[in-house]
C-alpha cells in the first residue's frame, strides 16, 4: 500500500481483534457497450478500468471503503458485473465487490443502448446494497451512479425511444432525497440530442468530452468518493466536476 | 488553563491517570491539511474534566473550531462542575452540563462571531467526580467506561450516544448548527466501579465499537481492554507508551476502516497505595 504509516501495530496493541466494519461507498458503473463503442473506444475502455483497479488498490483510504459494481448496456440488453463475472440476472447475487478484491470485467462492444433500463438497475442495485448493509450494521456514505454512454437511448430492437422520459421524475426525487450522486457524461461522438438526454438525468453534473478519456473520468469518481468520505459539501463535488469537464485529454494536447 | 504548577500538583494528586492525543488521518496527512481534531483536559484531586471535538472536514478553519471548542469545555465544564461538587447523582448534574455547554456555545459563537460556520465542530465531554460521571455529547464522537468483571473478563459499555443526523454516517451534528442545543445528549452515571473512561472522535468509531445486525453499537472489548490496559502501569506515561499510541492511531489497520483524523483521550483510576 502506498501509506508512510506503520503497516504492523505496536506490540502492546498487536491483540486487537478488528471486524471489518468500515464504512462503505458503493460506487456504480453503468457503462455503454453498444456497437458504436467498438474497436478503440471498448479497448480504452477496459484498459483505463484495469488502470483504476491497481489505483485503487493501492489507496489505503478507498480499497477497504468503496464498493464496485459494473452495469452494462449493450449487447442483447444490460449487464450486471461482479467484478469479471458476469450475473446470471435471475441469480439473487449483489454485484458489488469490496475495491480491495475487485477486478475489472473484460468488455465487448456490441448491440443496443438500453440506457434507461441499465439506469433503472443501478438505481436497484443502490437501493438493495443498502438495504443489505443497514441489515448487517454497516454504515454507509451517500453512494455513486457514473453512467458513461456515447449515444442515444434505445429499445431492444435499437429503434430511439422517449422511454427515458419516464426516468425524469424519478431522477430529480431520487436526487432531491440525496439517495446517491448521478454522474451522466457523454463521450466520443454523442450528439447534441445525447448531451440533452444527459442534461435531463443530471442537470448539474452532465458533461460531454472529446474523445473517451476513461482514465481521467474514473480517476474523477475516486476524487468524488474522496471528497464524500471527507464530508465536503456540494461545492466540492461541483468544483471536482467542472475541473474534470474542462480538461483537456492528455492525447489532444 | 491553569499554571503548570497547579497543574502537575492536580496530576500527581489526581485519582486518574489520564493520557490522549489527536493524530491527522490518511487524508490529512496526503493532502497537507492539519489535524482537525483536538482533545483537552484537566485534573483536579477532586475533579477531571476531559474533552474531544472532530472539526467539520467540510470547514476551512475547523481545526480552530475543535481545539477552541475542547479548551472551552475544559474551563467552563471545570468550573461549573466544581461549583456543584456536592450535588448528587442525577438531574442535577445534568442541569449542570446543560448550562456548561450553553457556557462554551455562546463564548464559542461569539469569538467566531459571523464566521462561525466555518469553524463547524462536534464536542463530547465527560466530567469525573468523586460521586459520578457526567457525559455530555453533540455530534458523533462517543464515550467507552470500563467498570466490573464477569468470568474474570473486565466489561465495556458505552455511554447513549447523540442520535444520527441522517442516513450517512459522514453528516452529523455541529456546534455551530442552527438548534445544536437540540441535539444535544447527556447522561449521570453513578457506578464506583467505573475505573476507564475513553472518550473518541468517529474517526475510531469502525475500530473502536462493533455494530449488531440491527445497527446498535457496543464496545470492541478487545480495542478497549489494550488501550486501557497500557495506560495502567503505575506512574507518568512514557515516551514509549505515548508513540505506541500514535503508531496505533496511525496504522494502515485503522486506516482502512476509518481514513479520517483519529482522537483518543483516555482515563483509568489510578491503583490505590
Amino acid at each position: 500500500m502506498h501509506s508512510e504509516y506503520p503497516p504492523t501495530l505496536p506490540a502492546e496493541y498487536a491483540d486487537i481483534e478488528f471486524e471489518n466494519n468500515a464504512q462503505r461507498l458503493p460506487l456504480v458503473l453503468c457503462l455503454d457497450t453498444s456497437s458504436s463503442m467498438a474497436g478503440a473506444p471498448i479497448q480504452t475502455l477496459n484498459n483505463a478500468l484495469t488502470e483504476w483497479t491497481r489505483e485503487l488498490h493501492d489507496d489505503v483510504s478507498l480499497s477497504y471503503s468503496v464498493e464496485v459494481a459494473v452495469i452494462t448496456f449493450g449487447g442483447q440488453g444490460v449487464g450486471a458485473w461482479r467484478g469479471p463475472q458476469l450475473l446470471d440476472p435471475r441469480a439473487p447475487v449483489s454485484p458489488f465487490v469490496p475495491a480491495h478484491l475487485f477486478r475489472p470485467p473484460r468488455l465487448a462492444a456490441a448491440g443496443v443502448t438500453l440506457m434507461t433500463e441499465a439506469l433503472e438497475l443501478s438505481m436497484h442495485i443502490v437501493a438493495a446494497r443498502k438495504a443489505e448493509l443497514r441489515a448487517s450494521g454497516l454504515q454507509y456514505y451517500r453512494p455513486q451512479i457514473c453512467l458513461v454512454t456515447d449515444g442515444l437511448p434505445t429499445d431492444g430492437t435499437g429503434h430511439l425511444t422517449d422511454s427515458w422520459h419516464r426516468l425524469i421524475p424519478v431522477l430529480a426525487e431520487e436526487q432531491r432525497a440525496r439517495r446517491f450522486r448521478l454522474y451522466a457524461i457523454g463521450v466520443g461522438g454523442i450528439t447534441d440530442m445525447g448531451e440533452q438526454v444527459l442534461q435531463a438525468f443530471a442537470p448539474k453534473f452532465h458533461a460531454r468530452l472529446q474523445g473517451f478519456p476513461f482514465r481521467e473520468l474514473l480517476q474523477m469518481m475516486s476524487a468524488s468518493a474522496n471528497a464524500e468520505q471527507k464530508g465536503a459539501g456540494d461545492e466540492v463535488f461541483e468544483k471536482i466536476f467542472s475541473q474534470f469537464k474542462t480538461q483537456r485529454p492528455a492525447w489532444e494536447s | 488553563m491553569a499554571d503548570r504548577g497547579a497543574k502537575d500538583r492536580g496530576e500527581r494528586e489526581s485519582p486518574w491517570r489520564v493520557h490522549g492525543m489527536s493524530v491527522e488521518g490518511y487524508r490529512h496527512r496526503r493532502q497537507g491539511l492539519p489535524c482537525q481534531d483536538a482533545c483537552a483536559y484537566t485534573v483536579s484531586p477532586s475533579l477531571a474534566v476531559l474533552a474531544v471535538a472532530d472539526g467539520a472536514g467540510s470547514r476551512p478553519r475547523s481545526d480552530e473550531g475543535s481545539l477552541l471548542a475542547v479548551e472551552l469545555a475544559a474551563e467552563h465544564f471545570g468550573r461549573r462542575a466544581a461549583a456543584a461538587a456536592d450535588s448528587g447523582p442525577g438531574t442535577a448534574v445534568r442541569e449542570l452540563l446543560v448550562d456548561a455547554f450553553r457556557d462554551v456555545s455562546k463564548v464559542f459563537l461569539d469569538t467566531t462571531g459571523a464566521d462561525a460556520p466555518d469553524f463547524a465542530t462536534t464536542l463530547t465531554v465527560v466530567v469525573l467526580t468523586p460521586g459520578w460521571l457526567g457525559h455530555l455529547t453533540l455530534g458523533d464522537g462517543f464515550v467507552v467506561v470500563r467498570a466490573g468483571t464477569e468470568d474474570g473478563e473486565r466489561q465495556f459499555h458505552l455511554l447513549p450516544q447523540a442520535a444520527e443526523a441522517s442516513e450517512y454516517s459522514n453528516e452529523t451534528v455541529f456546534l455551530t448548527s442552527p438548534d445544536a442545543a437540540r441535539w444535544v445528549r447527556t447522561a449521570c452515571v453513578s457506578d464506583p466501579g467505573i475505573d476507564g473512561v475513553l472518550l473518541s472522535t468517529d474517526g475510531l468509531a469502525q475500530a473502536a465499537l462493533n455494530r449488531s445486525a440491527g445497527g446498535a453499537s457496543s464496545p470492541n472489548a478487545s480495542f478497549a481492554d489494550a488501550v486501557f490496559r497500557s495506560l495502567d502501569a503505575p506512574g507518568p506515561v512514557s515516551d514509549n507508551a505515548h508513540e505506541a499510541l500514535a503508531a496505533l492511531l496511525r496504522s494502515d489497520r485503522l486506516t482502512a476502516l476509518n481514513a479520517d483524523d483519529k482522537t483518543l483521550l483516555r482515563a483509568v483510576r489510578k491503583a490505590r497505595p
